[in-house]
């Protein structure tokens, strides 16, 4: 047996190895993030180092759970998610996939890459998350993210990104509460930190003055810069490891040194953020923020130094590297100057990490000893579309050819009524006698003609007998149902108008004459222009209902609200309509801080009597001190601005007229009330 | 079973004598359309954010299914076959009105609630498809059976994924708090992405309950590990 022991190893290629394991390069790269995650400490407190040890352990476990401690993956995790015995074979198939990434130790909690993942969507996360959506998070991250693509190598998304999106897009209010830096941090876990598993945040965390904006958001918010040197050394609010740009930086130039990371992302990426905003600022310095700030601000170096050049999700070539980070870096600035939300890093990413096979696919090197067509663009269009071979000549008409001359040829001409191929009527596809006749082999010559004359008249008869028997059905249900509907509606518009003049029991709707008098009418259908006067059972006057309308964050809403002219306040609003987004927007509706803001909003006219004295104006959580300004709430900017605004328009017109003719609605005798 | 004798009922002009309820059971488990035929995923998924929308909604395709299918199949002798799909398309299109208004005339609420997607009832591929795949060949008898059934199938798959989709989101069922005024919703529930992740779970769940049983004999989950071991 002593002659089988020197063998002969068959394998693939690469034969020669760079010495460079996953194992290896995950620990550096831990390294590398290391001083910007001991920096998030001292700068948030315990908080942060709560937050980034639990999101290490819930990769890590969820890892655990899947993978197993052998190191093969976990065999119910195959069965559920596989789901049919043939997934595990068919070639090129997710199930093939699994397959590989099964194959002991190929995918071991030993590589570390899990580690990593841990700490990246640590770093992402407010530094006070409630600690239960941290592990949440971290299991999506692992789970959906990772492991049901196949693992480590086959994801086509950063799974850290994955994670930190699901539990942006579930809590979205805790996603964006930001803690001050520096605030009591080393006094204790904060009060968010510690939440009981699925229980909401305590409510009152974000009125205490903890929180803070984070610079992008105070600039698209409030047109408001934040320093140079509190930007790059990370004083701000923000995510747990994103504040300090110097020390990612840092991190990743140690990583580039060493050449675990391709400079060539992260530079792309910066690059192309520094030139447009650059160019954009130079023109128009007001509007666009400057390079430096672009740079600095949010999660752009986290992103673009440990996020992109993930090796998994980045293209495999230099040159698809660079279109990688080119399209990035635009997505990020598009994002950040003209989208609604302050950051866009992480979609910016996301969305990049979703071209990679393409970009893989367009930018191929020419496979040695062939020509080098992947620099013209005849080849690159090859590339991108493969099979629909735009420029190659050859391959144009064998696509199409065969397809072409196959339909052309199998049209008969005789047989062929109203582009229905004689062929398809043959086909006994309904029940219907004519279409059998015409079917019919045989049947040739003037008999045919004269049947296809009559099935085409019959044809025409039958769809116009049906359509006129719908339409009839339809009039009859939109007369049987209009006053109903109409009913229903002034009913519902009755609904609002009482709850937003509380201590009313009637209202009556209200025009205005062309004299500028107000005056009842009866049975008014829905207008803007209508004035509903609410009275309670003495009859006398509660307030008036009005409606106003505006540009939420989403689309236009539609609210009512209650003035009380005797004392010159808004009593109470109710939305109407709107598509603000649930979780945040939509608050407005029932948030009980942001309710009680109304009740007592002053809405004085001044001396002159033809202004408000004090527009309404709206003001950040917690931050009300005067009568006239309308309390935010924490994460629903745009839309309490929104609101506040479409108040303030629909005070300024209508309140000094209704101010002026209150006397048009005081008196209620002789006028039925609508109940 | 006590249907049995209900079975027989079935008329026989496609010379086919399925047992009606066989034809009903047929659409709610084994032929889905939810969760087997995968039909009609606009509104799955963008109105079963609550119990209440994923209810109306089922219900209003329902009736629109149960009243095409019924006048497709009585009008099967008189449609000519090259504008078979205009025609079907012009009764839905007709019923989906007749719905639309119904419900606004029941509540303002919920037909805001429900939005555009009551309109694109016309659309959805289960009516139409039912029509042309059974209805128009079918007694009226076997194509009410048939719409009943996928109707109910389409209900219930709707009510699964909108009771999920509303008790994560918000704690609640039919607007009612069951989890209590503490439980902190998950936004993404209520939104598109929560409708992918609560249907794919239960797609999930029914592949996996609906194995085939050379399947469950064969022991899938070992053979495919044995697989891992060899490659």
């Amino acid at each position: 047996m002593s002659g089988l022991t020197h063998t002969l190893l068959i394998r693939s290629s690469p034969h020669i190895h760079s010495g460079a394991s996953v194992d290896r390069i995950m620990r550096h790269v831990v390294f590398a993030l290391l001083p910007a995650c001991g920096f998030a400490v001292w700068n948030f407190g315990w908080s942060a180092l709560a937050t980034l040890l639990t999101a290490c352990l819930a990769c890590g476990l969820t890892e655990r759970w899947l993978v197993g401690s052998k190191g093969t993956f976990r065999r119910t995790g195959v069965s559920v998610l596989g789901s049919g015995d043939s997934s595990a074979a068919r070639p090129g198939s997710l199930g093939q996939r699994w397959q590989t990434s099964r194959d002991p130790g190929d995918s071991r909690l030993g590589d570390g890459s899990v580690w990593v993942t841990g700490l990246l969507y640590g770093m992402t996360l407010p530094p006070a998350l409630p600690l239960w959506m941290v592990v949440i998070g971290g299991v999506v991250a692992v789970l959906v993210g990772k492991w049901l693509f196949g693992g480590l190598g086959s994801n086509p998304f950063n799974p850290a990104l994955v994670g930190r999106a699901f539990l942006q897009a579930a809590f979205p209010a805790a996603m964006t509460t930001w803690p001050a830096p520096s605030h009591g941090r080393l006094d204790g876990l904060s009060a968010t930190t510690l939440t009981w598993p699925f229980g909401a945040p305590p409510a009152g965390s974000a009125a205490d003055g903890m929180t803070a904006a984070t610079p992008l958001a105070s600039y698209q918010f409030d047109a408001l810069s934040t320093g140079t040197w509190e930007l790059y050394f990370g004083m701000t609010g923000g995510s747990t490891g994103e504040t300090s740009a110097a020390l990612l930086l840092l991190g990743g130039i140690y990583l580039a040194v060493r050449r675990m990371l391709d400079w060539r992302i992260p530079v792309a990426i910066l690059g192309t953020v520094a030139v447009l905003s650059g160019s954009l600022h130079a023109i128009e310095p007001e509007r666009f923020p400057d390079a430096f700030f672009m740079l600095g601000a949010g999660g752009l170096m986290l992103g673009a130094i440990f996020m992109a050049t993930d090796m998994v999700t980045s293209p495999i070539t230099h040159a698809g590297r660079v279109i990688f980070g080119i399209l990035i870096g635009s997505l990020v600035f598009v994002i950040r100057v003209w989208g609604g939300m302050p950051e866009g890093v992480m979609y910016a990413i996301l969305l990049g990490n979703a071209t990679v096979p393409l970009i893989d696919r367009a930018i191929q090197p020419a496979v040695y000893g062939t020509r080098d067509r992947s620099r013209s663009i005849t080849g690159f269009y090859r590339r991108l579309f493969g099979g629909l071979s735009i420029g190659s000549r050859r391959g144009a008409i064998g696509s199409v050819g065969p397809v072409g001359t196959r339909a052309v040829g199998s049209r008969p001409a005789p047989g062929d009524i109203g582009g229905v191929s004689e062929a398809a009527v043959a086909k006994p596809v309904t029940g219907n006698v004519a279409a059998r006749k015409w079917g019919e082999p045989g049947s040739r010559g003037s008999v045919e003609q004269e049947a296809v004359g009559r099935g085409i008249g019959r044809m025409y008869a039958v769809v116009l007998g049906i359509g006129m028997i719908c339409g009839v059905g339809i009039v009859a249900a939109d007369y049987w149902t209009a006053p109903i509907i109409a009913r229903q509606r002034a009913a519902y518009r009755l609904r609002a108008v009482l709850e937003v003049l509380p201590g009313a029991v009637r209202a009556i709707p209200f025009v205005e004459t062309a004299g500028g008098k107000f005056q009842s009418v009866e049975g008014v259908e829905v207008a803007s222009e209508v004035v509903f006067a609410g009275y309670d059972e003495r009859g006398d006057l509660v307030g008036l209902a009005l409606e106003a309308e505006g540009q939420g964050y989403q689309d236009r809403i539609r609210l009512m609200f209650g003035y009380a002219p005797d004392r010159a306040v808004i009593l109470a609003m109710k939305v109407l309509a709107s598509r603000e987004t649930p979780g945040l927007g939509d608050r407005i509706e029932s948030d009980p801080g942001f309710l009680a803001n109304f009740g007592d909003l002053d809405v004085r006219l001044d001396d002159s009597g033809v202004n408000v004295a004090n527009p309404i104006e709206w003001v950040a959580a917690g931050q009300r001190v005067n009568r006239w300004e309308l309390d935010g709430i924490t994460g629903a900017t745009v839309t309490c601005r929104a609101v506040a605004e479409m108040l303030r328009d629909a005070t300024a017109v209508w309140v000094p007229k209704l101010a002026a003719r209150r006397q048009d609605f005081e008196r209620t005798d002789g006028i039925s009330g609508r109940e | 079973m006590s249907m049995g004798a209900a079975g027989t009922q079935t008329a026989a002009t496609d010379g086919s004598a399925v047992p009606a309820t066989d034809e009903f059971l047929k659409g709610v488990w084994k032929q889905n359309p939810v969760f087997v035929q995968v039909l009609g995923m606009c509104p799955v998924l963008a109105v079963s954010n609550t119990a209440t929308n994923a209810l109306a909604m089922g219900s209003a395709t329902m009736a629109v299914l149960v009243l095409s299918n019924l006048a497709v199949s009585c009008l099967r002798q008189v449609i000519p076959p090259q504008v078979r799909i205009v025609t079907y398309i012009l009764i839905i299109a007709t019923l989906v009105t007749i719905v639309d208004h119904l419900i606004q005339a029941w509540s303002v609420e919920l037909h805001r609630a429900l939005g555009a997607f009551i309109s694109l009832i016309v659309v959805n591929c289960l009516i139409l498809g039912r029509a042309e795949a059974l209805a128009a060949h079918s007694s009226p008898l076997r194509a009410l059976w048939d719409a009943l059934g996928m109707g109910t199938g389409f209900l219930l798959a709707l009510f699964c994924l909108g009771a999920v989709r509303e008790l994560i989101g918000s704690g609640s069922l039919f607007g009612v708090s069951v989890l209590g005024p503490q439980y902190q919703g998950w936004v993404v529930m209520m939104l598109p992405p929560g409708g992918f992740f609560v249907l794919a779970g239960w797609l999930m769940l029914f592949s996996w309950v609906g194995r085939p049983a050379h399947a469950v004999a064969a022991g899938l989950p070992d053979r495919a590990s044995e697989l891992g071991r060899k490659a």
